[in-house]
């Protein structure tokens, strides 16, 4: 894997104590780190608990990168979502399925709510968009999160995911289709009607 | 669902994530062009798969980098504190204390062990001794440098007086042994 030499040395002088070279680091995958959190956890405040936790233990484990397996990035994004499954998977006790849900979605999807403006159709779609992943199990929410917001293939996604690409294949698809049922007929901002 | 079906919309899903010329995928949807149902619900998955790659992404707020690099600052400081907890002061303290409280034991031991070497018998019975007050010197010295360690730790100031005056205190165990004091 080919990393940034720059963040390499970063990574070092991190390990042996810098704290202006861990800086960077952070300032570099914030970002990433903080949208994972975000989508895996549901709610803002509950995404910078995470987060600090999450670059927490990066501090701990960095002596174990090994850029030759796998890129920086993408270790770090496992981290990320392996911290927020097992929150999620403490809190609940076990996966939460949507056919354990009664409420039905529509009820935080109508088609027939108006939003005129460019950044409110942008908030609604995110808030809908993470209605509709919290209704999916922790594991699937990951594999949908790192598909779609970090363009991770199905190989990345089983590595960080701890799973075959078999089970990212079937776990996607299922989670698409379950998707697809809480979509309904709401109508998407590029179609018209919101 | 059947297994045709099925088997249609995995493809259909996994083109969606592996083909990324429209084209292409087009292509595939022709071919479900006779079966209306799974057509219908190729389109639901597809516009699933549109959704989420127009999500936007989060940006971390900027109140979590300072929250987030306090915690990384005291973690880092304990971490070195871990690594080099004694002061270089302190070991040097504790050395030079340890061989002072030892340095008696030690000319003693050798002293007899010279007198001891020129009769076989008196030798032998002294020898595991000597071995016995080497040991035990070693388990003094080794608790010496923990207490004088802690000591220099807890307090450093009184831990540089005493350095400061074990040149002297040598000086006069040499003394008191006949000795030459070194310059």
């Amino acid at each position: 894997m080919s990393d940034d030499p720059i963040l390499l040395e970063w990574i070092s002088d991190a390990i042996a104590g810098d704290q202006a070279a861990f800086e960077e680091i952070y300032y570099t995958y914030k970002d990433d780190v903080y949208t994972a959190c975000y989508r895996m956890m549901g709610t803002a405040q509950e995404a910078e608990d995470a987060t600090q936790d999450v670059f927490i233990r990066l501090l701990r484990v960095l002596p174990r990168y090994d850029h030759t397996r796998a890129s920086f990035r993408t270790w770090v994004l496992t981290i990320t979502t392996n911290y927020c499954y097992d929150l999620l998977r403490r809190r609940r006790g076990s996966d939460v399925s949507i056919d354990d849900e009664d409420e039905p979605v529509a009820l935080t999807l109508s088609s027939d709510d108006p939003s005129p403006e460019q950044a409110t159709m942008g908030i609604e779609l995110r808030d809908r968009i993470q209605a509709m992943l919290d209704r999916l199990p922790a594991q699937d929410r990951a594999m949908v999160v790192l598909r779609y917001w970090f363009d991770h293939g199905y190989e990345e996604i089983a590595e960080a995911t701890e799973t075959s690409v078999s089970a990212v294949k079937s776990r996607l698809f299922r989670a698409r289709q379950k998707l697809a049922e809480l979509l309904g007929d709401v109508a998407l901002p590029n179609e018209g009607v919101y | 669902m059947s297994d045709t079906k099925a088997q249609r919309l995995q493809q259909v899903q996994e083109a969606l994530d592996t083909l990324p010329n429209s084209e292409a995928r087009a292509a595939l949807r022709a071919q479900l062009a006779g079966e209306p149902e799974t057509l219908a619900e190729a389109d639901r998955i597809e516009r699933v798969h549109r959704m989420l790659s127009s999500a936007p992404r989060e940006r971390a707020p900027e109140r979590l980098a300072s929250r987030i690099m306090a915690r990384i600052s005291a973690i880092m400081q304990q971490q070195k504190a871990a690594d080099w907890p004694v002061p270089d002061e302190a070991v040097a303290a504790a050395m030079a204390l340890a061989n002072a409280a030892t340095l008696p034991l030690m000319t003693g031991a050798a002293w007899l062990l010279i007198h001891a070497a020129t009769d076989p018998r008196l030798f032998r019975e002294v020898l595991p001794r000597i071995v016995a007050v080497h040991l035990l010197l070693i388990e003094v010295m080794v608790e010496i440098l923990r207490e004088a360690e802690s000591f220099a730790t807890d307090d450093p100031q009184a831990a540089a007086a005493v350095l400061a005056l074990l040149p002297d205190a040598l000086r006069a165990i040499a003394a008191g042994l006949n000795v030459p004091p070194a310059d």
